[in-house]
């Protein structure tokens, strides 16, 4: 019996190994993963510096546009030092941080601070990508010919034409009356934000002076906002504010637990396909007659999820000697905290449940389109017979989504006992800690409906590739059920 | 009544077995058996029941009523394993090699891998396939792709040879091949059945027929037994004014004047069941008949099967 569903699984998993398919999919899908990862930070990257230019009889506007960007680059450069610090201790942290804000608060440049901080790493400020072009005593006519002309300015990154202009509009008494903002450019909203927010800043500004505060009082206000510093309980004593900071480590856990439960579905679902498309190949091919004397039903569908089980296992295997060799070769700065989540993913509590959920998961799904598939010839039947079937198996990745800032709702809780979700919802819970009954519970869910979708795979499945049933019987059915139904 | 216990020495049995589908009968009490090293004709019109019958015998389909028996035990993996079954809707993994297919078969079967690639080989070889070793199933022709799920279905040197139409969709060259074939399998000590609309095959290579029409069996039995369902008749040419019909009538044979043209009078003779051909020429020449022509017709199998099915082949047309 073991020898047939093994021989099986070597055929359904050496045909799949050899199709160009497997190997692209083997390719493709990290890569993919990975340009997905990148884009943001290489679109970031790619930013081109623009020039722009503020016509105004005064300065303050200018001064209120500069700080604003100097304030965005001030909380992106915050951002990038809190990440770079993570896998530090949290009394380094928190003194890195402190002296780097305090450098910033006393008039530095964010990399002025980030000098000063004394950081164990190189690390550059967030880049600022619009500069500021002084143009002198030009018209508002001229200024669009010069924007329309595509004239270029001497600035900070070399010769380059004018992005925008913003034309500052005041009334006798020197109050701003209107802004122009004027740009060949229509769809970068960036320094239309900046402008705003710099338009506000100096109303504040103005209100706050003509109440006695001074301008730089205000600054210095803005840059003395404390650091805020999440902790979870412990045991430290009340002045020492430095341990059971929440850092990295405590977080990867949840993180790693929602990547394995997405990945465990994209897996799931690129895994199954083979399986109905192979059933397919098997039905239209007429291979069924020939197979069933040599081989009962129970061990050709064994050996059929064993197949393509050991063609998941290799993807899997492949995807994580990649992550390993990316971990290995990315960034000194990232790869630390990537071994923090690998550590977390790695975690017996975590990747018990996920390889249990893995395996019921499969087995479920897999014995669900192994029956699909032998209830059809083509493709095409299938996509209509697995329309409405995919929908309701995309419900786990909208619940997954959902859950990942609430693991630990009592709405997650109850659908992880629905069974087409448990696989997925259990991992997702598992950091969480639940308690003993919950996991026994998950598991005898998962072991009785595993059982019983394969029970009745193989019903199906004996239906479909002895009996010849398919799409016609099925439309028969429904037309007898229903149409009668709604014709009485 | 208790029914025998079946013979282990029989390689395929079915007992009184019944397939009902929606209702209507597929099969409906069919019983026969193929012993031993016979090659088993098994006949029918389309939509008789052969491969539905084939199919029970193989415990592919469960009867409804009766039972199945190879080397007399219910149809299971071990006593399968002994059997080779070419199923009449054919079909292979499109994407496997010819070398690799039938090995797999073969491993399906027991063989060890070693043994069923190299058998694989032998026969690829030996039937002209030599070439196509290495090709993939989806590069063969029709006719190719047949022949590799012929070699696959024998690989193993199966005990029983199940071949569920082996004939249709092959050139006369190949077709030729596979007769060939079943008698190697024949001489090798293999029971064969195969199931064929075309008769000239059963008579070439079967021991025994069995008919079936409409689900029901409506022969069982050798050739020449179903030869003899048919009378035999015979046409002799006479010189001169003999009348051979009245000579014939006092040995009690029936004949009929056809014609007379420039070598004589011709004459028709339909024998009764038992009667022979021989027996008319002999009373024929005791009558001092002046021969000059004598030729005997024996019935052919296809008139035979037309007799028994004929009606089924004309209630499926009318359908």
């Amino acid at each position: 019996m073991l020898r047939s569903i093994w021989l099986v699984a070597r055929r359904e998993y050496l045909g799949y190994v050899s199709a160009i398919g497997f190997w692209l999919g083997l390719i493709l899908t990290p890569l993919g993963l990975a340009v997905g990862l990148l884009v943001p930070s290489l679109i970031m990257q790619a930013q081109p510096a623009r020039y722009y230019t503020v016509i105004d009889s005064r300065d303050d506007v200018y001064e209120a546009l500069n700080w604003q960007f100097e304030s965005w680059q001030n909380f992106d450069t915050k951002i990038a030092l809190r990440q770079a610090l993570s896998t530090v201790t949290p009394a380094k942290k928190r003194r890195a941080i402190s002296v780097y804000e305090k450098a910033f608060a006393d008039g530095a440049s964010p990399q002025e601070a980030l000098d000063q901080a004394d950081l164990p790493f190189p690390m550059e400020a967030a880049p600022v990508t619009f500069h500021p072009i002084r143009i002198k005593n030009e018209s508002v006519d001229e200024i669009e010919q010069i924007l329309s002309s595509g004239q270029t300015f001497d600035g900070p990154s070399g010769k380059q034409t004018l992005f925008a202009a913003i034309v500052v509009k005041r009334d006798q008494v020197g109050d701003i009356s209107s802004v122009d903002y004027i740009s060949p450019d229509i769809v970068n909203g960036e320094l239309r934000q900046a402008t705003t927010g710099a338009l506000k800043y100096l109303s504040r500004i103005q209100l706050l002076e003509s109440a006695g505060v001074t301008t730089d009082e205000v600054r210095n206000a803005d840059a003395d906002i404390p650091s805020l510093f999440v902790r979870k309980p412990g045991t430290n004593t009340p002045n020492d504010n430095q341990s059971n900071e929440v850092t990295l480590t405590d977080r990867a856990p949840f993180v790693a637990a929602t990547s394995i439960a997405i990945a465990l579905w994209l897996l799931i679902f690129s895994v199954v396909n083979f399986l109905l498309t192979g059933t397919i190949e098997e039905r239209s091919n007429k291979i069924f007659d020939s197979l069933l004397t040599s081989v009962s039903v129970t061990n050709l569908l064994a050996g059929k999820l064993l197949g393509v089980l050991m063609l998941s296992a290799t993807l899997l295997g492949a995807w994580l000697l990649m992550a390993i060799w990316a971990g290995l070769n990315i960034d000194s700065a990232i790869s630390p905290a990537a071994w923090e989540f690998a550590r977390a993913a790695l975690d017996p509590a975590l990747i018990v449940p996920a390889l249990a959920g893995f395996l019921a998961g499969y087995l479920m799904y897999g014995a669900i389109f192994l029956a699909l598939g032998a209830l059809c010839d083509t493709i095409q039947e299938a996509q209509a017979l697995a329309t409405p079937l995919i929908l309701l198996l995309t419900t786990p990745l909208f619940i997954v989504i959902m859950a990942l800032q609430n693991p630990a709702s009592g709405f997650v809780f109850t659908m992880s006992w629905v069974p087409l979700l448990t696989p997925f919802l259990m991992i997702l819970r598992a950091p969480l800690e639940p308690p003993l009954i919950e996991i026994i519970g998950h598991l005898l869910v998962m072991i009785v409906s595993t059982s019983f979708a394969v029970w009745c795979s193989i019903r199906v499945y004996r239906a479909g590739a002895v009996n010849g049933f398919g799409m016609k019987e099925i439309t028969a059915f429904f037309k007898t059920k229903f149409l009668k139904k709604a014709k009485d | 009544m208790n029914s025998p216990l079946p013979d282990t020495q029989t390689p395929l049995e079915l007992r009184c077995a019944s397939k009902f589908f929606k209702g209507k009968a597929a099969v409906n009490q069919v019983s026969f058996s193929a012993p031993k090293g016979e090659i088993l004709g098994f006949l029918g019109p389309n939509g008789a029941g052969k491969s539905t019958s084939l199919r029970m015998a193989l415990g592919v389909l469960a009867p409804d009523d009766g039972e199945a028996y190879l080397f007399g035990e219910k149809p299971n993996l071990k006593n399968l394993h002994r059997v080779g079954f070419l199923p009449e809707e054919r079909g292979l993994y499109r994407k496997m090699t010819t070398r690799g297919i039938i090995s797999y078969y073969g491993r399906l079967k027991g063989m060890d891998r070693k043994t069923s690639l190299l058998r694989a080989d032998e026969m690829l070889e030996r039937y002209g396939l030599g070439k196509q070793i290495k090709s993939k199933i989806s590069d063969l022709s029709k006719g190719m792709a047949q022949k590799v799920q012929i070699l696959a279905t024998l690989v193993h040197k199966p005990d029983l040879i199940i071949l569920d139409e082996p004939f249709s969709g092959l050139d006369p060259v190949n077709q030729h091949d596979l007769e060939m074939l079943i008698r190697e399998e024949h001489e090798r000590g293999a029971t064969i059945i195969f199931s064929t609309h075309v008769m000239e095959h059963a008579e070439r290579l079967c021991d025994r027929l069995v008919i079936i029409g409409k689900g029901e069996k409506r022969f069982d039995g050798t050739i020449d037994e179903a030869m003899s369902l048919i009378p035999e008749t015979a046409d002799i040419s006479t010189e001169g004014d003999f009348d051979l019909h009245a000579a014939l009538e006092k040995s009690g044979f029936t004949s009929e004047y056809d014609k007379t043209d420039e070598n004589g009078k011709h004459w028709r003779i339909d024998l009764s069941h038992g009667e022979r051909a021989q027996d008319v020429l002999r009373a024929a020449i005791n009558a001092g008949a002046p021969i000059t022509s004598f030729t005997p017709h024996r019935a052919k199998l296809r008139d035979v099967f037309v007799s028994l099915v004929g009606e089924d082949l004309n209630d499926e047309e009318t359908a």
